[in-house]
This record gives structure tokens, C-alpha cells and sequence, in this order.
């Protein structure tokens, strides 16, 4: 059947989600519903420079790096982070286009 | 060897974070992503209407409902559905279809918040006066309203939901700082239908008091539901309505106050020794006109921020 509009726009023009915007939505949040994922994309989001490689987020959360390794990639999977290769280090800040949506949920 | 960056903000502390995945979880859920979206882009939805919005079964849509009630982003009132401050204010933006094109709403200009989020700041910042100073509660609920007011529906009760956001985050933050009460007062309000006077009284002290005094409420002969010209009424000066349903007057309710507060149910209230009893001569609002109506809601508070004096509860 595929995305339809399931009501008229109220009057901020706001419509409410059809079930494919739906489905893609709650596939993310399920990747973010971890309390360790959700503590590393806090510090992350309050990184100074907003990005941080994966040893000060192990060092911060005490937490060995393989295991900040693996939270970090199923984030990259979904998109939610962004890793960036800078000679030996890996950089890893929040994806632009969904900083907003993030530092939401963390509030 | 290059210096390591050192993150400046703490991490999300594990409790925090815990409370964010059972709200994670109960929202990862297509349906219960529409349930809370249509409840979102409309400001409040009956049970009815979601149904035909959303054509699931009646199970799957009670189970939805549950869910995200349970999780503290749904809550229902007169019948209705809506979303909770937290669910606005950590989902507001990914629940309408059209948010990553909406622009921003413009942030309010210092000190020109509209006249009733002001009143809500002065409350506010009376019940806090000890804990905060009056500026950094202004602040905060200036940022409370312009986070609700760009992610909520237009048709929402936008004043009493800052106050409700605004009063959680600063008493989060004065527990976590190690300033809460202990041998908190419980105040009974009643009146014959628990639908009126009882109500706006009730919230007015939780509004006005916080957590410094238990607040209940009861009916001589209880109504269905709370009338839904009170919820307005109390909106319109920023207090927020507890999600609240009419209930007997049992000999339960009486034993836990320790002060009783009657308004018109005379002698159905039954009277327990070691209890303190106030009789507040009020007429019923439901019915009257608006202007009526507000004038009583003003004449409960006086009584209220009397009874506040009486009780020995000052700002803290």
C-alpha cells in the first residue's frame, strides 16, 4: 500500500508520520536504545570540538575499546554518527543532519 | 605523541540514560510512533479517532497506548490522548512528517515572554525562591516554552505544559542538589463532585507548593470526569491539571490528611479525630460563566496561598 497521508495537516501545518516514515524511524531508535550508546552519544554531542576518537570515549566511560568499537559502528550503520580516518586516529562526531534529533533525546 | 582531546561535558549518567531507553523502546514501534505522532501533530486525540486514523486492531492499538503510557510519553485526560512534555520535547521534532523543512520557531526575546509563561516564571520562581535565583527560573522556563512551543500542536495547552516541563527539570535539579523535604503535609481537598472546586484547588497547591505538600482529592458524589472548561480555566493562568479522575470520599483518604479542605459537600465528609477541617465557602464553577468561573478560580487560590502560609511552607 505504501506512504500515505493519514490526515489532513493541522494548523501549524504539521501532518503526523505514514507508516513508512514510521518503520524507519523506529529502526533507529531501536539502534539507539542502549543506555551505553546513549552515554556515548552524549559525550560525543558534548565533545569541544563535537568530535572525539574512540580511546577518550573508552577512557571517559571506562568501558575497553573493542566494546566502544562495536557500539560505535551499529551507530554508523544507522547513520546517527559519522567516523572520519585522520591518519592513525579515527574521529568520531554526530552526523549534521541528525545533531538536531539527537541532542533532543538527550535532553 | 599529540595531546588527547578531552571531552568537556559528563556523560549521561546511567540512570538518565536507562530512563531514556525504556522510552526508546516503548516508542520503537511503527504503530506506537503513528499513535504518538497523530496525538502530537493534533495536541490531544480521543481513542475513537486514532482508530480510524490508524486502522490497526483494538488490541494492537491498546497495547500501543500502554506501552507509551507506561514509558511517560502518552497520558489521557477527559478521554483524550496526549503527549507528555518529555515525549514533545525529546520526539516533538520526529514525529511530524514535515519537521526537517519547519523552520524554527524564533527564540522569545529576553524578558518578552507572553503574559501567561511570565505568570508561570513568577510562580515558578516563588516556589524555587530558596533553591534558584528568580532570573535563572525565568530563564529556564523561557527555554521550556520556546522548546514545547516549536515542537507542540497549536491546539495545545502550551502555558500549563511549561509549567509542568519547567517545575520537573527544576525539582530534578534541586533533589539532585540534596534540597528535599521530609515530613511533607497531605492536604485533602473535597468537594460534592470532584470535578470543579476540588480540582482547581489541587492543582493550584501542587503548582504553588511542588513536592512540599501531598496533595489529594475526593467527591461526596463523585462525577464521571473532571469538567473540561476547568482544564481552560486553570491553562489560561499557566497551572497545570494532574492527569486526575473523580473519586469517592472514602474513610481512607480522610485518615491519610492532615488537613481536610471542604467546599460545599457539608456533612457528607466524615469527620476523624486529630485531622485540622477548613470549610471554604466557594459556588460550584461548572456552569457559570467564564468571567464567574475565573473569578472563583482567583478566589481558590487566595485561599490556597493562605492555607500555604498556615502550613508553614515557605519557598525553598
Amino acid at each position: 500500500m505504501g506512504a500515505r497521508a493519514i490526515d489532513p495537516a493541522d494548523h501549524a501545518g504539521r501532518r503526523p508520520l505514514d507508516r513508512g516514515s514510521a518503520e524507519s524511524i523506529a529502526q533507529t531508535l531501536r539502534a539507539l536504545a542502549d543506555p551505553t550508546r546513549l552515554q556515548l552519544l552524549s559525550l560525543i554531542a558534548s565533545a569541544p570540538d563535537g568530535q572525539v576518537t574512540i580511546g577518550v570515549l573508552a577512557d571517559a566511560l571506562g568501558l575497553r575499546q573493542p566494546t566502544v568499537t562495536h557500539h560505535i559502528r551499529i551507530l554508523v550503520a544507522d547513520g546517527v554518527v559519522q567516523r572520519e580516518p585522520v591518519g592513525r586516529q579515527v574521529w568520531i562526531s554526530l552526523s549534521p543532519d541528525r545533531r538536531d534529533d539527537i541532542l533532543d533525546l538527550l535532553r | 605523541m599529540t595531546q588527547r582531546p578531552a571531552v568537556s561535558g559528563a556523560a549521561l549518567d546511567v540512570a538518565a540514560a536507562n530512563a531514556r531507553v525504556m522510552q526508546l523502546k516503548a516508542l520503537a514501534d511503527p504503530l506506537s510512533l503513528q499513535v504518538l505522532s497523530v496525538a502530537a501533530t493534533r495536541g490531544a486525540v480521543q481513542r475513537d479517532a486514532l482508530n480510524e486514523a490508524l486502522e490497526a486492531s483494538t488490541s494492537d492499538l491498546a497495547a500501543a497506548i500502554a506501552g507509551l503510557s507506561a514509558a511517560g510519553l502518552l497520558e489521557s485526560r477527559l478521554d483524550e490522548l496526549s503527549p507528555t512534555p518529555d515525549a514533545l520535547v525529546r520526539f516533538g521534532r520526529i514525529l511530524t512528517a514535515d519537521s526537517r523543512t519547519a523552520p524554527p520557531a524564533d527564540p522569545v526575546a529576553r524578558g518578552a515572554l507572553p503574559p501567561a509563561i511570565e505568570r508561570v516564571a513568577a510562580d515558578l520562581g516563588y516556589r524555587f525562591s530558596s533553591t534558584f535565583a528568580a532570573e535563572t527560573v525565568h530563564r529556564y522556563v523561557g527555554e521550556s516554552y520556546d522548546l514545547l512551543r516549536s515542537r507542540a500542536s497549536i491546539s495545545t495547552h502550551l502555558p500549563s505544559l511549561t509549567a509542568r516541563f519547567a517545575a520537573e527539570r527544576l525539582g530534578a535539579l534541586a533533589t539532585a542538589r540534596g534540597l528535599v523535604l521530609a515530613g511533607t503535609p497531605e492536604v485533602l481537598f473535597v468537594c460534592v463532585q470532584n470535578a470543579g472546586r476540588s480540582q482547581i484547588a489541587a492543582a493550584t497547591l501542587r503548582h504553588l507548593a511542588g513536592t512540599r505538600v501531598h496533595v489529594r482529592t475526593a467527591g461526596s458524589a463523585p462525577a464521571s470526569r473532571v469538567h473540561s472548561d476547568i482544564v481552560d480555566l486553570l491553562d489560561e493562568v499557566g497551572i497545570p491539571m494532574a492527569a486526575e479522575f473523580p473519586k469517592p470520599l472514602t474513610d481512607e483518604v480522610v485518615l491519610a490528611a492532615d488537613v481536610v479542605v471542604t467546599m460545599g459537600c457539608g456533612d457528607a465528609c466524615p469527620v476523624l479525630p486529630g485531622r485540622r477541617y477548613l470549610d471554604w465557602a466557594l459556588d460550584d464553577p461548572v456552569g457559570k460563566d467564564r468571567e464567574q468561573q475565573r473569578a472563583i478560580r482567583d478566589a481558590i487560590r487566595s485561599k490556597v496561598e493562605g492555607l500555604l502560609d498556615e502550613l508553614g511552607v515557605t519557598p525553598r
